[in-house]
């Protein structure tokens, strides 16, 4: 093979990209990101919950970061400890779980009628990343654990069907905002550009590419 | 002095890509690529946006110096791990232009091959091609990352090219 045919192979990996949703939400993340945030090392599972969000202006997420949080040291401590503190903890977890899970409901009621659909939109991909973290504690707390009274398996599994049903809820929710802010942004004048991204932005909604359409929909400026 | 959440924001329109991309093929899965990365430009943003950084204003090579931090993550991320370099083979999203589903499994197939083969370079070599022919730095650019002399990443990259060739074996 010849050097020129090698490097046409080569250029080839050039497709390798991570998606655009992620490269958005991670850079999101990153600017929203205060001086020196308090962690800890627990597993990658919880290295979400570690971002407190510098502008309370729905007055939600220190709240609700600091819940899970607290829900994260809990499990910690019920993976390290033995099996005679365990359902203690368990329970102490699930408490503030469901307290986590009270706050998130309500902390997405008042992004409904937020004054800035855009920065609620942003919002609902927080809330939609908590509530999956809160998924996932439940499943931690399951598999890492061996002593599982029923009355407690029944509490985690219920638990466990509240964070899920409060995703779909999200993802619901978002859709609604989605299709709002649309009509909203067609009452608004536009520059040409920001018309074409609208356009664009309606027929990502039509055919149900809700997350391209918040994409895009972050980049029109209203003047 | 210039809003250091605009300096951000070019560097990392510019660069989450190409470096994403320089990570993946150096470690074991899309998740811990993503880690990795995130690392990267969280670090990054870190060192812009303190105001009384007295560095903030130091950064005279933006491309050079995100890269240095992407190698030390890197680095370090295989220093915790194992001593094993275990390359997933999963390369996450591939975005293609092929329509065709046959044509699409034969690039994938060869992108899976080849990025196995240059995967057995030592770290410089993978380097040099990564940065001259994915994202097509000139030899003044990787000579400045790399801080060799230009005439030598020529040489790199040549020696590069033959020896990836032999692991391919063609």
């Amino acid at each position: 093979m010849q050097n020129h045919q090698l490097i046409r192979k080569i250029k080839e990996l050039r497709q390798i990209k991570p998606t655009e949703e992620w490269v958005f939400l991670t850079k999101e993340r990153i600017l929203k990101r205060r001086a020196h945030p308090e962690t800890v090392s627990f597993s990658s599972v919880f290295s979400f919950l570690f971002q407190p969000i510098r502008k309370p202006i729905f007055a939600i997420a220190p709240l609700v970061v600091l819940a899970a949080v607290l829900g994260g040291f809990f499990v910690y401590n019920i993976v390290e400890q033995g099996s005679g503190n365990q359902e203690t903890n368990i329970i102490a977890s699930l408490e503030r779980l469901e307290k986590n899970l009270s706050q998130i409901t309500a902390d997405l009621n008042g992004l409904k009628t937020a004054k800035d659909p855009n920065q609620a939109l942003v919002m609902t991909e927080i809330v939609k990343a908590t509530a999956k973290q809160g998924e996932e504690i439940v499943s931690l707390i399951k598999s890492t654990t061996k002593f599982k009274p029923n009355h407690v398996l029944a509490s985690l599994n219920g638990v466990g069907e509240a964070y899920k049903e409060l995703e779909e809820e999200v993802n619901n929710t978002q859709v609604e905002m989605i299709k709002d802010y649309i009509e909203y942004l067609k009452q608004t004048s536009l520059t040409d550009e920001d018309q074409k991204r609208l356009e664009k932005v309606e027929e990502y909604y039509n055919e149900g590419k809700y997350i391209d359409a918040m994409i895009l929909i972050q980049k029109i400026e209203i003047n | 002095m210039k809003n250091p959440k605009k300096r951000f924001s070019r560097l990392y329109d510019k660069y989450v890509e190409k470096i994403y991309r320089f990570v993946l093929l150096k470690v074991e899965s899309q998740e811990v690529a993503e880690d990795l990365t995130s690392q990267v430009f969280t670090k990054a943003w870190d060192k812009f946006r303190i105001p009384d950084n007295p560095n903030r204003n130091k950064i005279k090579n933006p491309t050079a110096y995100i890269y240095q931090i992407a190698r030390a993550e890197i680095a370090n991320h295989h220093r915790q791990k194992s001593k094993f370099q275990l390359i997933s083979t999963e390369l996450g999203q591939i975005v293609d232009s092929q329509p065709n589903l046959e044509e699409k499994q034969q690039i994938q197939a060869e992108i899976k091959d080849l990025r196995s083969s240059l995967t057995k370079l030592n770290d410089d070599y993978q380097n040099v091609i990564i940065w001259r022919y994915l994202d097509d730095f000139s030899y003044k650019k990787i000579a400045e990352i790399m801080e060799k002399p230009e005439g030598t990443i020529r040489v790199m990259v040549h020696r590069a090219l033959k020896e990836l060739k032999e692991k391919m074996s063609i």
